[in-house]
Formats: C-alpha cells, sequence, structure tokens
C-alpha cells in the first residue's frame, strides 16, 4: 500500500548566537529522518524529551521550515504534493486535510473566545460553511465529541481540561481532515481521562476514517494506540516497527531501556528491576560521533564509537544499530503483561 | 412544546444570549476592587469639570479684581439666622473688610460676618461658548449684587478667583494627560507591535533606542526641548508642543508593554493552532492577539496618564511648560513658589492637592483595570 504520508530524509537544524557577538551554533534537532504512515495507520512516535519527535510534528504541518529533506503527502484521487517546497498560499488548501491536535488543552484555545467560534475558526477561515450550515456542523462535531450543544456560548475557561481537549479534536475534525497529528495529545490529563479520550481518538478513527500520527513519550498510551511505532533518539529514528513486536522484541538497546523504564505496579518486582539505563541525554548541540546511543549504550563496543548505524530490515522491524540480529533484548511482555491498560 | 421550540433555536442565537460577555466578567472583577471603583468616580467627576469648566467656574479664568488681592477663602455657607433665631436656608458667602497690620503696615482682608453676600444657582452671565461649541449665558452658581466679592477658595496677587482659575486649570491640565497619552499610545502600539510581531534585527534597534531614551534624565531633556520652543508661538502651539515633548518619552514605555504581549502571545498555542489553519497574518493578529491584550493596554495606558499630569505640572511649575495666560495646575502652582506668599496665602496651594488627589485616583484606576484586564485568570 502507498504511504498516504512519507518523510524522506528530514533535516532540522536551529542556529542561533549566544549573546549579541557569540559565534553562531547549531543545533541539529531532527538529522536524516525517514517514515511514513499508510492511509488508516495510527503510526506512534516515542522518544525521551528532547527526541525531536515534536520537532518532527511541527515540520510535517509547516509549522516551522525544515532544512533538508522533504514531507510527501498523497492525497487520494491527486497527485503527490511535496508539502516543504510550497509556499504559505499553495499550502492552505492541504491544511484542510492535515491537521493537528495540540498538547496543553489550556494554551490551545484561545481564551478570550467561544468555543463555537473557536470549533468555527477553521471553517471560516477556509470558507467552507456559512450561517445555518456552519452552525449545524459545528454542532454536530462538538456532539461527535461529547460536548452539549448548550455549552457553546462559554470560554473555555469555563470547562475541565478533558473537556478541553475534546473542543480541541473537534476543532482538528471540523474541517473532516485525512491526517491528524496529536503531539502529546493525552500527557497533560489525568489517567482517567487520557482513557477518555484514547478512546474517543479511537471511535472517530474508524467514523472519520482517519489516519493519526501520535507523538507520545508514554509507552503505555502508545501500546494502546498505536499499530506501528517508530522510536527516536537525539534526532535519529532508532526503531520502526508494528506495536506488538516492538513490546515483545525489540531489536534496539534504547527501545529496551524505554520498555525497562515502564511503571510497575508490584513494587517486589518493581525493586529487583535492573537499572539498564545509564548517563544523561547528550546535548544536542554536542551529538556522540557514530551510533548516538554509544554514549549509554550497555553493549557499546569501539565500532558503535566511529560507525555511525544505517536503518536496516531486521524481522519485521527497522533498526539502526550494528548488532541488532545478535542483541537478545527484553519486551515489555517477559515478566508480566502490560500494567497500563485502558479498557 | 416549549422545550422542542427552545432547542430549534438557531445555534447561533444561543451563543449570543447564554453566556456573559468579556465586557461583562471583565466589569464584574473591576467591581470587586473598592478603591478602584470611587477612584472611577472621582476620575469622571474630574474630567466632567473639564467638560463643563465654563458653566462651573464663577468666573473667568483671567477676571481680576486689584481691590481683593490675595483675599482670603469665604467658604460657602447654606443655613443662616435671621433676627428671630429661626434658621433659613440659603447659600451665602461673607463679605471682606479691610484690616491694616499695625506691625507691617500692610493691608489685608478678613471675613467680615456682618456682611452676608447671597449666592444664587444658575444666574446669567455674560455669553461664553461651553467647551467653545455650546453658546451659553448662565452660570452654575454666582453673586446676585453686582461686584460683590465671590472668592470661595481665596484670591491670588491680582485678586483673581482660585476656584475659577482651579476648574478651568483642570481642563488643561487633564486634557493634556490624555493628549499625550493617546499620541505615546499611536506611537508605542506601532512601533511595539511590529518590534514584537515581527522580532528579528528590527526588534533588537527599537530596544536599544528605547533603552537610550529611558537611560536620559527626564526633567533636563524635557526642559531643554520646551526652552528650545519659539517664543512667538501661540499658546495653543505651546501647548501641542508641549504634548509631543511629553510623549517622546512616554511612547517607550508603551512600546514595551505592547512588544511584551506580541512576543508572549506569538508562541501561543492558539495562535500556532491559527496559524495552523491557514489563517493570514491579519487574522491572527486582529482576531487573536489584539483581543487578548487590548485590556492590558487600556491598563497600561491609564498609569501612564497621571505621568503625563504629573510632568506638566513640574514643567510648568519650574515656568518652561505652559505659559500665561493659559491656566493649568502647574502654572497655578507657580504662584505658590515663593515662602512669603505661602505664609500669607497658604490657599494657594490648593492646585496641589487637585494634582494629588487626580494621580492618586488614576493609579488607582489603573491598578483596576489592570487586575480585571483578565477575566479568567490565565
Amino acid at each position: 500500500m502507498t504511504a498516504l504520508l512519507s518523510v524522506e530524509n528530514l533535516s532540522k537544524t536551529f542556529t542561533f548566537r549566544s549573546g549579541w557577538f557569540g559565534p553562531p551554533q547549531s543545533l541539529d534537532a531532527l538529522s536524516d529522518v525517514s517514515l511514513s504512515v499508510a492511509p488508516g495507520e495510527t503510526l506512534a512516535i516515542v522518544g525521551e524529551s528532547g527526541c525531536g519527535k515534536t520537532t518532527l510534528g511541527r515540520c510535517i504541518v509547516k509549522a516551522m521550515p525544515v532544512s533538508a529533506g522533504k514531507v510527501v503527502y498523497r492525497p487520494q484521487g491527486y497527485a503527490p504534493v511535496e508539502l516543504t517546497a510550497l509556499d504559505k498560499r499553495a499550502m492552505k488548501p492541504w491544511r484542510r486535510d492535515i491537521r493537528m491536535i495540540f498538547q496543553d488543552p489550556m494554551s490551545s484555545l484561545n481564551p478570550n473566545m467561544r468555543v463555537f467560534d473557536i470549533v468555527a475558526e477553521p471553517l471560516r477561515i477556509h470558507k467552507v460553511a456559512r450561517g445555518r450550515a456552519l452552525e449545524e456542523k459545528v454542532v454536530e462535531v462538538l456532539g461527535k465529541v461529547g460536548i452539549a450543544p448548550d455549552a457553546i456560548g462559554r470560554y473555555p475557561h469555563a470547562f475541565s481540561g478533558g473537556q478541553r481537549q475534546r473542543i480541541g479534536i473537534a476543532r482538528a475534525l471540523v474541517l473532516d481532515p485525512k491526517l491528524v497529528i496529536a503531539d502529546e495529545a493525552v500527557s497533560a490529563l489525568d489517567v482517567s481521562i487520557q482513557a477518555q479520550v484514547l478512546n474517543l481518538l479511537e471511535d472517530l478513527k474508524g467514523e472519520f476514517g482517519l489516519t493519526y500520527i501520535f507523538i507520545s513519550h508514554d509507552l503505555g498510551v502508545v501500546n494502546y494506540i498505536a499499530d506501528r511505532v517508530v522510536v527516536m533518539y537525539l534526532g535519529h529514528v532508532v526503531e520502526d516497527a508494528p506495536t506488538e513486536t516492538l513490546f515483545e522484541r525489540p531489536r534496539h538497546p534504547y527501545t529496551e531501556v524505554l520498555l525497562e523504564a515502564l511503571p510497575i505496579a508490584d513494587p517486589t518486582r518493581r525493586n529487583k528491576r535492573e537499572k539498564a539505563v545509564r548517563g544523561e541525554i547528550p546535548y544536542l548541540g554536542n551529538r556522540p560521533t557514530g551510533c548516538p546511543f554509544h554514549t549509554r549504550c550497555r553493549f557499546a563496543e569501539d565500532r558503535c564509537r566511529t560507525d555511525k548505524p544505517a536503518l536496516r530490515k531486521v524481522g519485521q522491524a527497522e533498526v539502526a544499530c550494528h548488532f541488532a540480529e545478535s542483541l537478545e533484548l527484553k519486551g515489555a511482555y517477559a515478566e508480566a503483561p502490560m500494567t497500563r491498560t485502558f479498557a | 412544546m416549549a422545550i422542542d421550540a427552545l432547542t430549534q433555536q438557531p445555534a447561533l442565537l444561543r451563543v449570543k444570549r447564554s453566556r456573559e460577555s468579556q465586557s461583562a466578567l471583565m466589569w464584574r472583577r473591576f467591581r470587586q476592587h473598592h478603591l478602584a471603583v470611587w477612584s472611577l468616580w472621582i476620575v469622571v467627576a474630574f474630567y466632567l469639570v473639564a467638560l463643563l469648566a465654563e458653566f462651573l467656574a464663577p468666573l473667568g479664568p483671567g477676571d481680576y479684581n486689584p481691590r481683593y488681592t490675595y483675599a482670603a477663602p469665604q467658604g460657602i455657607h447654606f443655613f443662616s439666622t435671621d433676627e428671630n433665631g429661626n434658621w433659613q436656608f440659603g447659600p451665602y458667602v461673607y463679605g471682606y473688610k479691610t484690616e491694616i497690620d499695625p506691625v507691617a503696615l500692610r493691608r489685608t482682608f478678613v471675613i467680615d460676618e456682618e456682611v452676608k453676600i447671597p449666592i444664587a444657582f444658575f444666574v446669567p452671565s455674560e455669553p461664553y461658548r461651553l467647551a467653545g461649541f455650546i453658546p451659553m449665558s448662565i452660570k452654575l452658581f454666582g453673586v446676585t449684587e453686582p461686584r460683590a466679592p465671590l472668592y470661595v477658595l481665596g484670591a491670588d496677587r491680582l485678586g483673581r478667583d482660585l476656584l475659577s482659575r482651579l476648574i478651568h486649570g483642570t481642563r488643561i491640565s487633564l486634557s493634556i494627560g490624555l493628549v499625550g497619552v493617546v499620541m505615546s499610545l499611536f506611537f508605542g502600539v506601532i512601533i511595539g507591535g511590529f518590534s514584537g510581531y515581527y522580532g528579528g534585527w528590527f526588534d533588537g534597534a527599537v530596544q536599544r533606542v528605547i533603552e537610550f531614551i529611558r537611560s536620559l534624565p527626564t526633567i533636563p531633556l524635557w526642559l531643554g526641548l520646551a526652552a528650545a520652543l519659539p517664543r512667538d508661538w501661540s499658546s495653543l502651539q505651546i501647548y501641542f508642543a508641549i504634548t509631543i515633548i511629553l510623549s517622546l518619552v512616554g511612547w517607550t514605555e508603551l512600546a514595551r508593554v505592547v512588544r511584551g504581549r506580541f512576543l508572549a502571545l506569538r508562541t501561543e498555542d492558539f495562535v500556532t493552532a491559527a496559524q495552523l489553519d491557514g489563517a493570514s497574518d491579519w487574522r491572527i493578529i486582529t482576531k487573536h492577539m489584539v483581543p487578548s491584550f487590548m485590556s492590558h493596554i487600556i491598563a497600561a495606558a491609564t498609569l501612564a496618564v497621571p505621568g503625563m499630569i504629573l510632568a506638566e505640572t513640574a514643567l510648568s511649575f519650574l515656568g518652561l511648560g505652559l505659559q500665561a495666560p493659559i491656566v493649568s495646575w502647574g502654572t497655578l502652582m507657580q504662584e505658590a513658589q515663593n515662602i512669603r506668599t505661602l505664609a500669607s496665602a497658604p490657599w494657594l496651594l490648593l492646585p496641589g492637592v487637585a494634582v494629588v488627589v487626580v494621580i492618586l485616583a488614576l493609579n488607582f484606576l489603573g491598578d483596576g483595570l489592570r487586575d480585571a484586564a483578565d477575566p479568567h485568570g490565565r
């Protein structure tokens, strides 16, 4: 199946000066990132904070320009579009197809606007509907996310965090998008509300025929919602595998570390846990040579310090590790089933 | 049925009706700040005085009477007793009698309680134009007998009525604050807005210029500029020149506020969300950013008014601001510059009281507005 959206060799470098007369410095937030998402798929991007996952999301929606590489969108029935090459005006029609859900529902809704106007704004900008049709569309979409029609005159501050996030989702869905990028869409919510919102996203996916790119640091959430997972570290893709495979049989030592860090509800087992990760995440401006993970990897050898491993196919996964075939890594299901389930 | 009809209403109608508007929320928050509410009334009262100056002042600002130089304040009395000891309502003031100070041989006026001069409301007067527009020939109050003295708050060295001059000075002093702030706001919003929204080298340059201007000591700067004004300018030209001089420094503060708000809002998620909707810069600025900081700007502008008034008063007091015959609080206080005058006619300090009351009221009002500016308490 052809991908709905593919990211090809994307790099993003931030340049800045320290102080007025300081030398220009650069920071590679993303280097040579490639991934693709198939129609109807839920792709999760995971990694520690600072690994570039949010930057990747923002580059895909063109909230910031990219330094190199391209993002190609393949709408059904149209020729592929290279989003990264479009200017603001040419991009506008595709903004209807590719929408974003923000992390913080407190700041992503304009506090001075009523819910009705917040959700209606995309329709007004794209001149999709007006008058009665606009009202009906807004009420319909808000109904889909479970906001009662009598609440549409309220301001965002009158809603709880979960309700606000659902308003944010309604805002993303009101234009009937094809691809939704959810940047830490449930991280700011309580666990019980997370489940609610995740289930809602799941339902809406079926109803609207959506494709998700789900950016998260929470593997429990990812395990619940994603079909495929891309693991990022220091701006690199280190592993790209179907969810089941990744959780059962991780191929990259970093993935193992992430899985190891999943919370365990049982204190006796928790205390026996090996500390697989060591060291701090390196400063992006001072990236290690060779494999980006070698400074913290327990399997690192001389080769890792000089040669940078490329992504290659190992079983069902794509992994960037020299020893991907030989390492015996522990998955999340090794000892006990996932401790956090959302039913 | 009734419920059905209600739910059939168009959604937009329900939006408009159902909840309090933004301004209603702000007003509710503002009302909780009692001091600010009182200050609001005081400020409104002062501006009404400024607007209706000709009607409220019993005499013109330049009317003099050398027979009553440095006459003491008469005050207004409302009740009098007649010969039979009955109370009677009717405002009046006492007349004056001359006394010669036996030591200094100076003539002084003392209140003569034997003479009662009745005061009437809405007395006819010389025709004048209210605020320069509406022709009128009636004053709020005055004496009915021609040439009877009326110095409620006393007289100055030329026998001019301090109350009338204070009322006329209110117009000049308060309007110079407003006009100055409006001009500062104009420059501040435009320069600060560009600086904050586009950033980059322009922002850097503007900020350095603002720092430079703010590092100059203001009084010598104003003095220098005011001294450079041509002597032959009319008083109106001088008035506008002084406002421009005051706003030359005043705009920097407002520009910083505007720039700060723009910078803070530019990275807000809801602004990014609008950008990702494909909204134009214009729509983002007018629909998302300006409504978010309009109230802050109003509060900042209110807080800037007292500074303007004080600056004008200081300049005029030093004799380099407004010049006679323009009457402002500053020029009035020039009269009270030497200690001898103060000892013999302390009432000439009253304009200072007016300055203090208005400045305090405006500051409290600005504080209240600033608190109310964010009704959601974000």
